[in-house]
């Protein structure tokens, strides 16, 4: 962990609250695409943000300082994600339900149509999967760390890089796209 | 080439089941491995920090939040959230005492059923009393044994050994 990243946690500890803001500021827009991604909407994934600095807020005087603040925060980012996401099924689900029985209903749309940047490929990707890929593409963390933010063991993180990786492939393959993911030569691996 | 066995694996239509096999199969197979930890760059698909909007300012929104909350009290170790596997164990541990204790429950209450219920029985307590016993000339420790049957008292007399 940062040194003056202790310092501002510090701070925060012994009551004063605008020591938070520099951690707020620092890791935002980080966290935000990364919510984006496991979420699929720039809207929710800022609502989503904001709940979780909340959130860390409130755990910040259980936080374990060996394991760093980056990998706690998005730990809690990725739990609150999927249970955002689990919400939103149950809901669609409800109107679904209740559109069958009733006049039309406008269901709501589910996180992924919303945003103009997904791209469909995504849509075949489970959250486990967009999760592990965001932050091992867009943070460069290792398979441990995104283990330890998924809840999951490291093997399971490979798992998920590799069906993630997969099925990009075959989706933008499908769909005329250079999909840059080489294949591996074997004789490398050895 | 991909690993055909990957892809045969991959399509087990039972969850836990696929995912187990998918990590013994990941963990031995080298070329999975190198294909899973690969650093080739996807598509630029995902969202990252600097395609969002430059003006991105939380902080009010979190502050807001915070202003009236209590301040965070310094805690002793670090509470680590539940896991889904964490989560799943607890469920079964849950479940299997659940089991348990209805099995204990029935056990107990057949039991019960085929016993006959042991009448009792008023009698002068000297009819059954038994003061002192002597084992080879020592005196000796006296035990009054319950019997189902109301018309017989067994008395276990053992030897009064000191070294207890």
């Amino acid at each position: 962990m940062k040194p003056d990243e202790n310092d501002w946690i510090d701070r925060v500890l012994k009551g004063d609250p605008a020591a938070y803001e520099n951690l707020v500021k620092r890791y935002q827009a980080r966290l935000v695409a990364f919510l984006w991604n496991l979420l699929g909407s720039g809207d929710d994934a800022r609502d989503a943000a904001q709940d979780i600095f909340i959130q860390a807020y409130t755990r910040l005087g259980q936080f374990d300082r060996s394991r760093g603040f980056k990998s706690w925060l998005f730990a809690i980012a990725y739990h609150f994600g999927i249970d955002l996401l689990r919400r939103k099924r149950r809901f669609r689900r409800f109107w679904q339900r209740e559109a069958a029985s009733a006049d039309p209903v406008q269901v709501p749309a589910g996180p992924i149509e919303e945003s103009p940047i997904w791209q469909p490929a995504l849509r075949k990707v489970t959250p486990q999967e967009r999760s592990a890929l965001a932050l091992k593409y867009n943070e460069g963390w290792e398979s441990a760390e995104i283990a330890m933010a998924l809840g999951c063991t490291e093997s399971t993180v490979r798992v998920h890089l590799l069906n993630a990786r997969r099925k990009l492939k075959r989706e933008l393959a499908a769909a005329g796209f250079s999909t840059g993911l080489n294949k591996p030569n074997p004789e490398e691996v050895s | 080439m991909n690993c055909a066995w990957f892809e045969v694996l991959c399509r087990i239509p039972l969850a836990g089941l696929r995912l187990r096999l998918c990590r013994l199969h990941i963990n031995s197979c080298p070329r999975c491995q190198h294909e899973s930890e690969s650093d080739e760059v996807i598509p630029p698909i995902l969202v990252t920090s600097d395609r969002l909007a430059p003006g991105l300012d939380l902080w009010p929104g979190v502050k807001q939040g915070i202003d009236g909350l209590q301040m965070p009290a310094p805690g002793v170790g670090a509470v680590l959230l539940p896991t889904r596997s964490a989560r799943r164990w607890a469920y079964a541990a849950a479940g299997i005492m659940l089991l348990l204790g209805a099995g204990f429950w029935a056990l107990l209450r057949d039991g019960q059923s085929g016993q006959q219920p042991v009448p009792t029985v008023h009698r002068p307590a000297e009819q059954t009393r038994l003061c002192s016993a002597r084992i080879g000339n020592q005196p000796a420790r006296v035990f009054q044994v319950q019997s189902r049957n109301p018309d017989r008292t067994i008395f276990w007399i053992a030897k009064n050994d000191k070294r207890s």
